[in-house]
């Protein structure tokens, strides 16, 4: 007798066993021949992640807060995101909108889940891996979440970093502009600190002036705009006109400022809200007057709700014509309906004047809120600005050698804290590939290049048989009755706990997380573990009946025609 | 509903590959769970079924312990010798496992159960029901549902017959557990072989085992049509202790039995009055559970 | 209860040849017996209950709901490596037909008592051999007892030729005429039976250690080997059985052989016999000799393996063998007589005896000395054998051939 491949061969008669019982297993039989059909692992792209601001792999991050593994959480998100505190409460999170989730009990708070994240990080001050600082300093200019981002990152990659900052305090609007309903001081000082922390020199009240940037070797210009824009109109320099960037700012010195009782705030965006929502917590009677449709304001749609539940009046589709001194003190503030024209070059409509005549309301105080301008005049040397923003290539770079820019000037910022932070994270980069003389490995983590299909996974990808359809752990909220006179947040930390239960209800849509319903199933045990995690399936046997593929809870596999 | 939770599972099988099983079979991944939970001092002892062919033709054998080919009619009469001389050798840790098909067990084997289970043979049985007998080719069993195709009760002339209560059956001869299993609730399961492992006496559990081949389905479905049978209500999952406490392990989702049925080719010819009908009766079998599972929770 | 170490109690010395029968396997150690009930074997199992629960080792008996059952029980155990041991009779033995397969294709040492009994319908629970006979092709070797020693010392030996050829034996006696008959029994020693019979060690069974699967789908390009070799088993259980004979009257001093030969040598008619009819043809023949009627006996005791080539020896030249057959192949003969043709058959035309078929004594009709000197009275008048099987023994004369409201008979 002999065994070839594991098969049993007789060669005599005499080689048969007596009671013919079996002498091998059946492992030479290669099973795998009886198949059309193969399937194969292959992450699709979870619809969070797609849509993250910042980049950040959410599906990853929750399945490290989901085993508990916070420090890891932390640290896969950092190299895209150094500052989920921050976003873990500003972001307008895009990512929950296609969440796969809403369809059965409800959809993720990513945010919550990720500000649990950063508070973790900042209570614990987990650092990220530091090399040492090798490579060739860096000037960063403005220390906003952009100008942060770009000198974590480049300190990261072994740059020794100097941040510049006018003001007397770092962190931009961080610092100057967010109400600490939304983010509370403390969150924006540890930041700070956990910057300077990692080698980071911040040098506070000290504007860089035209001439110093010829001493500076490669630098990031993350400049604020600094500018408000005006009205425009007779009665702008009147006393009781206040301007809402100087008024936030004063607010987050620790002032009180006392505007009045009634308050006009005009403009659309966050910051207009912000003024707003703060006036009310002064015990003001802010309205908001916006000469668009509610549709068309560029304030985030979750602070346009939190405003109308805290009973802040709106009057849209009006504007200011005019402002006069009251008797008795006030303003009147005249105010002329619009109506929407063709859509100007931002695809917003037009606005023009309306057939009605005008309004005059009384009010104690006006708040512009119209938005800022870039102060070119602050500008270096060989830097450019058409239209009001800074002139960059596709490589972050300025027409001024060695300088590259992000942040509220550059092209795209000002929309998000998540998106300057990324921009500063991507500028760096440009940076530092530059000086390098080469580009970062794919593999970098900088880089976030998870290895995975760009088609977005599905609810109809996804077996929701293996999911419950508990609802969220949503945070708990501060009432709208109890916010007027509190600057406390309007909403509160999930806590820990609460966050792990939340990011265990998240689907991991699209990727595998190990969670072996392919390898239990097979039929054929034909799908194996691989060492550094995941499945490869054994194609020698794997007979292809296709129940792995529709079991996997997450749409992370997939059949294609045999190879074979 | 509760979804059901994946098991933990040795990625390396004590079952070989290169086994004989038609793709999508639901009685594979029961096997390689029950062994794993048994453990390699375990015998399997086998009667004419799936598993015959399954395991492998001579001179090679899938199992990776050893396995007991039985008449078909004979695998509980089997096992209980093979206990006999394990107990006479002191090897009383070694674990007997009967792999039966409901031909061998509802129908043929049935004898030989009733009498192992009376004498409480230290015995673990397992009949992985597929509903027909598949091996010879779909012919109609007495684990056949009513008004299932198969190729003896063909179009036209499909069972008329109501499938065999075997829970009543085994709970009559009052044997320490029975209970049920469904490869849509793996969780379930292993905790079920775990539990049958644990105690002493003749334990045994009947595993409801779709079979794509038999049943005309898709591959693809084997779990679905397993999840759809405990979901629609016309599988409960349920243990009985000592033929007594009987327990409801899962209350069904009561999805449309229609779901279930569509999938399957055997009830290709189902007009709507046949699934209601099923579904009628699913619900009165559901009843007579609940029933007695009141019954032990006392006045 | 007071345990018995074989030995250490007076053992009984007088026996029926089911109690015999369980002696046999209690002294044999046997340690899984499963067995059902049914008339005429009862006290087989009864006796052996009793000796077994008494046993010092580790032994089990397993009541079981039906014979196929209690052999499946027989073979599950022997494939777990320990000694067992059945006994059945006639509806019963039909019932473990299948499993009588198993376990000769599983070549497994099982020993079986067969108390012969007739087949229904109707209901006979008397002798004859048509229970055994009908498995002569299952695998089973096969010995017929003509005394209650006879059954006592084949139990033992069955076990010693079983398990050295591994193949199943089944040990046969006559219903009442044996089962039920005390006899005077000489008991053999314990201590000379374990020196005769050690421990069973197993060619190959169930273990852990070295999982295999045992009856397997066997293919075309095997399964006619494996039966080759089961054929082969049997004749050398066959060749070997003289020199276990041996060993075993060594031991006690009582010979046996498969075919056993009173008289042969100056015969003008053998009688061939079976089972305990054996005992009164030996009585026959040997009061016929006592009228110088040359006639002579010759015993098969072994019918698988059959002993061709022994009959062939012993029936050299002898004119006339009357075969005695308590049993019919119905359609053809006696199951004996046409086995024993088909034997001598390639035998010398001038050497080879004519062969006289005769069935009686079935459903336990008496077969006495009268029937017997019946048979040696027709076999010496007749010239050569008539073309159909002479049936002996008839209560009713023949009467015409007539209609029946039935059918035709």
């Amino acid at each position: 007798m002999k065994i070839a491949r594991g098969r049993v061969q007789f060669e005599t008669r005499q080689d048969l066993p007596l009671s013919a019982n079996s002498l091998g297993a059946t492992d030479w039989n290669r099973t795998g021949s009886w198949k059309y059909l193969e399937p194969f692992h292959r992450d699709l792209t979870p619809p969070c992640s797609d849509r993250c601001l910042a980049d950040v792999d959410v599906v990853a991050m929750m399945r490290r807060v989901e085993a508990g593994r916070w420090e890891e959480a932390v640290r896969g998100v950092l190299p895209a995101n150094p500052f989920p505190a921050v976003t873990g409460r500003l972001c307008p999170h895009p990512c929950t909108a296609p969440c796969n989730r809403k369809a059965h009990g409800g959809g993720i708070d990513v945010r919550a889940v990720e500000r649990e994240v950063g508070d973790w990080k900042l209570r614990h001050r987990v650092r990220p891996v530091l090399p040492p600082e090798i490579l060739p300093s860096v000037h960063v200019v403005g220390s906003g979440p952009a100008g942060l981002a770009a000198a974590v990152t480049l300190r990261t990659l072994g740059h020794p970093v100097v941040v510049h900052e006018a003001a007397e305090e770092a962190g931009g609007m961080l610092r100057w502009s967010a109400p600490a309903f939304r983010l509370p001081i403390d969150v924006v000082h540890a930041e700070i600190e956990w910057v300077k922390d990692l080698g980071v020199r911040i040098q506070t009240s000290t504007p860089v002036l035209r001439d110093d940037y010829e001493g500076f070797g490669p630098a990031v210009l993350a400049l604020g705009l600094g500018r408000s824009r005006g009205l425009g109109i007779p009665g702008e320099d009147l006393p009781g006109v206040h301007d809402a960037c100087r008024f936030l700012a004063d607010l987050r010195r620790g002032e009180r400022p006392d505007l009045g009782q009634r308050v006009a705030v005009i403009g659309g965006g966050n910051t207009a809200l912000d003024a707003a929502r703060s006036l009310l917590r002064l015990g003001a009677e802010p309205v908001v007057i916006y000469r668009r449709s509610e549709r068309e304001m560029p304030a985030f749609r979750e602070a346009v709700a939190e405003a109308r539940e805290e009973g802040i009046p709106f009057r849209f589709h009006e504007v200011p014509v005019a402002l006069e001194p009251a008797k008795g003190g006030g303003l009147l503030l005249t105010i002329r309906g619009t109506v929407p024209g063709e859509p100007d070059e931002s695809g917003r409509p037009r606005v023009l004047p309306g057939p009605g005549g005008v309004t005059v309301i009384e009010v104690d105080a006006v708040v512009k809120a119209l938005g800022e301008e870039l102060s070119e005049e602050l500008l270096p040397r060989g830097v450019e600005a058409k239209g009001g923003v800074l002139v960059v290539d596709d490589r972050w770079r300025t027409g001024r050698p060695g300088l590259f820019a992000c942040g509220e000037a550059a092209p795209g910022g000002g929309r998000s804290v998540a998106e300057s932070i990324r921009d500063g994270r991507l500028c760096a980069i440009a940076l530092h590939e530059e000086v390098a003389g080469a580009p970062l490995p794919a593999d970098h983590p900088l880089r976030r290049l998870p290895d995975r299909d760009p088609r977005i996974a599905k609810f109809k990808d996804l077996n929701m048989a293996w999911f419950a359809g508990d609802p969220p752990e949503a945070p708990r909220r501060l009432a709208p009755a109890l916010r007027a006179g509190s600057f406390d947040p309007v909403e509160e930390g999930l806590g820990t706990d609460r966050a792990r239960t939340e990011a265990a209800r998240c689907f991991k849509c699209g990727t595998c997380t190990g969670c072996d319903t392919c390898l239990v199933y097979c039929p054929d045990f034909a799908i194996e573990r691989r060492p550094g995690g995941g499945y490869a399936v054994n194609l020698e046997y794997c007979k292809g009946c296709g129940v792995c593929v529709e079991e996997c809870p997450r749409a992370a596999v997939h059949m294609r025609r045999a190879s074979s | 509903m509760t979804p059901a939770a994946i098991p933990k599972i040795d990625g390396d099988p004590i079952v070989h590959r290169g086994h004989l099983a038609c793709p999508g079979c639901a009685a594979t991944p029961a096997y390689r769970m029950a062994l794993q939970v048994l453990g390699r001092r375990t015998i399997v002892a086998a009667p004419a079924c799936c598993f015959a062919v399954i395991d492998g033709a001579f001179p090679h054998s899938a199992s990776g312990v050893p396995f007991l080919h039985t008449a078909f009619e004979a695998s509980p009469a089997y096992a209980s010798g093979v206990r006999a001389a394990l107990d006479v050798k002191g090897e009383t840790d070694t674990n007997v496992l009967v792999w039966a098909g409901d031909g061998g067990t509802f129908d043929i084997g049935l004898q030989a159960l009733s009498a192992a289970a009376e004498r409480n043979e230290n015995l673990l049985y397992v009949c992985y029901d597929n509903e027909a007998y598949m091996n010879t080719g779909i012919q109609r069993s007495s684990a056949t549902p009513r008004g299932a195709w198969t190729t003896t009760t063909p179009a036209g002339h499909t069972k008329v017959e109501v499938k065999k209560d075997l829970g009543e059956i085994m709970a009559a001869h009052r044997i320490p557990y029975f209970a049920t299993a469904s490869i849509s609730h793996p969780d379930d399961m292993m905790a079920k072989f775990e539990k049958a492992r644990k105690l002493r006496g003749f334990r045994m559990i009947h595993y409801f085992s779709p079979c794509p081949t038999g049943w005309k389905a898709d591959s693809r479905h084997m779990v679905e049509l397993g999840r759809r049978a405990v979901e629609s209500g016309l599988f409960p999952l349920y243990e009985i202790f000592d033929g007594e406490r009987l327990v409801i392990n899962h209350r069904p989702a009561w999805t449309p039995l229609r779901e279930y049925v569509s999938l399957q080719g055997r009830f290709k010819h189902f007009r709507d009055e046949d699934v209601a009908a099923m579904e009628a009766e699913a619900r009165a079998a559901w009843e007579r559970l609940e029933h007695r599972a009141r019954l032990n929770a006392g006045p | 209860m007071k345990t018995i170490e074989p030995g250490t109690e007076a053992p009984p010395t007088i026996l029926t040849g089911n109690q015999a029968a369980a002696w046999g396997a209690f002294l044999s150690r046997v340690q899984v017996v499963s067995a059902y009930p049914i008339t005429p074997q009862t006290t087989v199992i009864e006796t052996l209950a009793d000796l077994t629960a008494r046993a010092d080792w580790p032994n089990r008996f397993v009541n079981v709901e039906s014979e196929h059952s209690a052999m499946a029980v027989c073979i599950g155990a022997s494939y777990g490596g320990v000694r067992t041991f059945t006994a059945t009779s006639s509806q019963g033995l039909a019932l473990m037909h299948e499993l009588l397969h198993w376990a000769a294709g599983g070549r497994l040492p099982v020993v079986l008592v067969d108390v012969n009994r007739a087949m229904a319908p109707g209901w006979s629970i008397w002798t004859d051999q048509q229970d055994s006979l009908s498995q002569r092709d299952t695998g089973w070797a096969q010995f017929y007892c003509s005394s209650v020693q006879d059954i006592l010392d084949h139990v033992i030996l069955a076990f010693r030729m079983a398990e050295e050829a591994s193949v199943p034996v089944m040990v046969v006696e006559d219903a009442f005429v044996l089962s039920h008959t005390a006899e005077a029994v000489s008991l053999p020693a314990p201590a000379e039976v374990d020196r005769f019979l050690p421990p069973r060690r197993p060619a190959f069974s169930l273990d852990v250690e070295k999982p295999r699967a045992f009856g397997g789908l066997l293919g075309p390009d095997w399964y006619q080997e494996v039966r080759k070799d089961l054929h082969e088993s049997l004749l050398r259980l066959g060749d070997a059985a003289p020199r276990i004979y041996g060993e075993w009257e060594r031991l006690t001093g009582r010979s046996y052989a498969p075919v056993e030969a009173w008289g042969v040598e100056d015969a003008d008619v053998v009688l061939l016999t079976s089972g305990a009819v054996s005992s009164t043809a030996r009585e026959v023949v040997a009061t016929l000799r006592a009228r110088r009627k040359r006639v002579g006996l010759v015993q098969v005791r072994m019918f698988r393996p059959f002993p061709g080539e022994r009959l062939r020896e012993v029936l050299r030249g002898v004119p006339k063998v009357a075969v005695l057959d308590r049993n019919c192949s119905f359609g053809h003969h006696g199951i004996f007589h046409q086995e024993l043709k088909s034997a001598l058959y390639s035998m010398e035309a001038a050497e080879r005896p004519r062969i006289y078929g005769y069935v009686l004594g079935l459903g336990g009709r008496d077969v006495g000395p009268r029937a017997l000197q019946e048979v040696v009275r027709l076999t010496e008048v007749r010239e050569a054998p008539e073309p159909e099987t002479t049936w002996i023994g008839a209560v009713l004369p023949e009467g015409p051939e007539q209609e029946h409201e039935e059918g035709v008979r």
